[in-house]
């Protein structure tokens, strides 16, 4: 008998997902080094601030403390939610590796891929710049279009029509696979 | 379906069994049950060949159409 066409298709993309898969994983765990240090390295020097602050005899408020806590966290939160479409990305590299090819939740995370993109791109024009004006407390908005988060979030924007694409066409193959499967 | 599939008949004709049949032309026995239960929806030439080559029969004597209403 001849080779399952279907199954061996699934079959080449585990090859190729079973290579990937490890540099894919090896950039996420650099993306969380990379992202815990510049968290540590902010913690230290926004520690360092409000201890100089408390030394010239300022009395630290409570909302200063969160401030500067916040401040961290936003500057670290694009590369958050890069760091997570690189998870994705592995995640849905395993899930091929393991034959997984045919279903539709697998094309969903490549929908997270791009929906972790967009975010890190609105979070880099829009709510970063915002959110630190408030925390400035000088209110308003803020939008920085730079061309780098901007075509970050178009990429993204792609992924996830190509994903749903992708979902639509693998209903289709899953519905002839079944058929198929019922011939001898 | 008004294809009736007469493996069955064969196989006890040839005094082969299922088991052998399909270790000799290469289907599960999972799937050779499948077909001489006629619970496929088709049968590869491919496969019919085998079979009809394995048990020395023409594919007419596997399959018999009945004419029955639906």
């Amino acid at each position: 008998m001849s080779p399952d066409p279907l199954s061996s298709a699934a079959a080449r993309v585990a090859d190729e997902a079973k290579r990937l898969r490890p540099w894919v994983y090896g950039l996420f765990v650099l993306s969380v080094v990379l992202v815990a240090t510049e968290i540590a390295t902010d913690g230290i020097a926004g520690t360092r601030h409000l201890r100089e602050l408390h030394d010239t005899g300022d009395k630290l408020s409570f909302a200063q403390v969160m401030g500067a806590f916040l401040r961290q966290v936003l500057r670290a939160a694009p590369a958050i939610a890069l760091t997570s479409a690189l998870w994705y990305a592995q995640n849905y590299l395993a899930r091929l590796e393991k034959g997984e090819l045919w279903t539709t939740s697998t094309a969903a995370l490549v929908d997270e891929v791009g929906r972790a993109m967009v975010t890190a791109s609105a979070l880099m024009v829009a709510i970063v710049p915002t959110v630190s004006l408030w925390l400035d407390g000088r209110g308003a908005f803020q939008f920085d279009l730079e061309a780098t988060p901007v075509v970050l979030g178009g990429l993204g924007l792609a992924l996830i029509v190509v994903s749903r694409g992708l979902r639509a066409a693998l209903d289709a193959a899953g519905t002839l696979k079944s058929d198929h499967d019922q011939f001898v | 379906m008004a294809i009736v599939v007469r493996l069955d008949v064969m196989l006890a004709l040839r005094k082969k069994r299922a088991k052998d049949l399909a270790a000799e032309i290469g289907l599960t026995e999972a799937n050779l049950s499948l077909l001489r239960t006629g619970k496929v929806k088709g049968v590869r030439f491919e496969t019919l060949d085998a079979i009809c080559k394995a048990l020395s029969c023409q594919p007419g004597a596997l399959l018999e159409f009945v004419d029955v209403e639906d």
